[in-house]
């Protein structure tokens, strides 16, 4: 059995893919680790702790806000909820075990801020919400940002300095704040899109062409504003690249062979995109935090608007859960990003240099 | 080498707003009003008596601003320093060890740097019902350092391999005192840029944990300052003034320093270098 695990990782982009793999496991390992570890950490009982809040009477639990009410019969059965839940009073280690546990059965605990029900259904519509800003900012922003930045340091001309400017400006700005930016200029000055929600309230969720294109309208703006940003980072990125890569020796070999410049621009953009490639980690683990507080300015249901009324709750088996799923898809994204790469790149496809 | 630095005017400029911002900040508060104090009539747009109008309760806009940027200033040196002390020790251990102790921190930091920061940050700060700047920025500190660790990696990682440190190494010195007496120096134009590029990065990181409710408890913050636009809906009701500036001065600020990094990268590192 060994001799055929070692017959199957002995194909270099099997083997690339199983270290990775083993890489993301221990993040994950340790990441989770850590969630189990920091509250029991601090002094004090976890539980305690969360429901500091309640207990004095600020808002967040059954409504009650004067003080004493929040001692009623709801505190003790919630508060008894989360101790199971944290399984406080067994040894540590039991503890850490039951964390497992209930983290393959999927299950996060309650959110005492949406009535005690579970957090991990919660969580996952939320998650599909912000994916849905994610993934298509991501592509679109991909593609977009490297035709602008390979063409802009390409053609040398009057203005593509300007051009990298810009794209510097938008890359490093909050893309939440140019998100509010937008909101003022397109929603409040212009009147021509929404300023909240993904659906207009009077309409109800269905699947008909009008509520469709009344969530698309409510969508642009959290994209634009996203789409912007992301932009303006893999501009920067191709446009450096691009000036690299023409300063090369088989570029300027070309050049004096006579090639084209457009044959030579796809030259110099082919080897100027493997670091882009390599970057789509990053930027993905950049964007979801820049998402979740734009999801804030729009009040989008995804997983930043749910941590943001979890913060607000103080409810934090909700902002828990939210903070595990995001970590989990950002290093799956990670890891089907080098799978991808590992295809890309010839020199890990063919074992030519060892993937680390 | 003055006359280069001197002579280049994109590293002028970049310097000179960057400069502008952090004696904004240091200077700044001496000079305007209280920013706590109700002053005037509420969100008034600017005028010549109240240069950036004033917020929800009358208060100042240029005077929260600039105290927020001298907040923001400070949690992001707090951040930065911490992040570039984490950063050099695990860059210039791990770069110079070979071995299991190098690649040991070398995966660690790799672990640390593939989570999203956000998260991890609001994670860590919901746990503290007050917030002190100091705990702000050690929190991002603890974050951030991977960036710092890296960069450093790999400049010790070169230098390792010059002449004067294999001098120093047959002449018998240790590994670790080679790594501080004749590598560290060597970096230290590379230390202070890490530290001002984490310094930009800690202060978007405080506005974007401020802009989910988990910012400096009790401060005014750039980051705060946004908070509060968002929360008294400012885009809605047009009071642009009091969401604009804040998130220009973030983004000034990280597009300046980065500007100064290539520029002096290009000046300082002998491979880029165009004189």
């Amino acid at each position: 059995m060994f001799r055929a695990m070692r017959g199957l990782f002995s194909h270099p982009l099997l083997r690339f893919l199983g270290s990775r793999g083993a890489f993301y496991l221990i993040a994950i390992l340790i990441g989770f680790t850590m969630t189990f570890l920091i509250p029991r950490a601090m002094p004090g009982n976890p539980v305690d702790m969360m429901l500091q809040p309640q207990q004095a009477g600020l808002p967040g639990l059954g409504g009650g806000t004067s003080p004493g009410e929040g001692r009623g019969a709801d505190f003790q059965r919630i508060r008894g909820e989360l101790q199971e839940f944290f399984g406080l009073g067994m040894p540590l280690h039991r503890q850490y075990i039951d964390f497992w546990q209930r983290l393959f059965r999927g299950d996060l605990g309650p959110s005492y801020s949406f009535a005690m029900r579970p957090v991990s259904g919660i969580v996952s519509r939320a998650l599909g919400f912000s994916l849905a800003l994610v993934l298509p900012v991501l592509l679109i922003s991909f593609f977009i940002g490297n035709w602008i930045g390979s063409t802009a340091a390409f053609s040398q001309r009057w203005g593509s300095n300007s051009v990298y400017y810009a794209s510097l400006f938008f890359s490093q700005m909050p893309f939440y704040w140019f998100a509010m930016l937008l909101s003022f200029l397109l929603a409040l000055q212009a009147g021509l899109f929404p300023f909240y929600g993904w659906h207009s309230p009077e309409l109800t969720p269905a699947w008909n062409l009008g509520f469709i294109l009344n969530v698309a309208w409510h969508y642009t703006l959290p994209f634009l504003a996203l789409l912007a940003g992301s932009v303006g980072i893999w501009t920067v990125g191709m446009w450096s690249m691009t000036l690299y890569e023409m300063r090369s020796d088989y570029i300027l070999y070309s050049q004096q062979l006579g090639f084209r410049r457009r044959k030579l621009r796809g030259y110099a953009k082919r080897n100027a995109m493997l670091p882009q490639y390599t970057g789509i980690n990053l930027v993905l683990s950049g964007l979801i935090g820049q998402t979740m507080i734009t999801e804030i300015v729009f009040g989008w249901p995804g997983l930043g608007t749910l941590g943001f009324r979890a913060v607000m709750n103080r409810d934090y088996p909700l902002l828990m859960g939210t903070f595990l799923v995001t970590v989990v898809i950002v290093l799956l994204g990670n890891f089907l990003m080098d799978i991808l790469y590992g295809m890309i790149d010839p020199r890990i496809r063919t074992g030519y240099v060892e993937g680390s | 080498m003055w006359k280069v630095l001197l002579r280049d005017r994109q590293l002028l400029v970049a310097t000179g707003i960057v400069a502008l911002i952090v004696l904004t900040g240091v200077f700044g508060p001496l000079f305007v009003r209280n920013p706590h104090g109700f002053y005037w009539l509420p969100n008034q747009p600017p005028c010549d008596e109240f240069l950036l109008g004033t917020d929800p309760f009358g208060r100042d806009v240029l005077a929260r601003l600039v105290v927020g940027t001298r907040t923001s200033l400070l949690v992001g040196a707090y951040a930065g320093l911490i992040s570039v002390l984490i950063g050099v020790a695990i860059g210039v251990i791990g770069g110079y060890m070979k071995g299991v102790t190098g690649e040991a921190l070398n995966l660690f930091t790799n672990i640390v740097m593939v989570f999203p920061m956000l998260p991890v940050l609001i994670i860590m700060a919901a746990l503290f019902e007050r917030r002190s700047l100091l705990l702000v920025g050690t929190i991002i500190g603890l974050v951030g350092w991977p960036w710092a660790a890296r960069c450093i990696r790999s400049q010790v990682l070169s230098l390792r391999e010059r002449e004067f440190v294999r001098l120093a190494r047959i002449s018998g010195d240790r590994g670790a005192k080679i790594a501080v007496v004749e590598v560290m120096p060597y970096m230290l134009a590379y230390i202070v840029m890490a530290f001002v590029l984490m310094l930009g990065g800690a202060i978007g990181a405080e506005a974007g944990i401020s802009m989910i409710g988990l910012g400096p408890t009790e401060a005014v913050s750039l980051g705060n300052l946004l908070f509060w636009a968002l929360v008294h809906e400012a885009t809605r009701v047009g009071h642009w003034w009091t969401f604009l500036p804040p998130g220009l001065v973030i983004t000034l600020f990280t597009v300046f320093s980065l500007i100064m990094h290539k520029r002096m990268d290009q000046i300082f590192n002998p491979r880029l270098r165009t004189w």
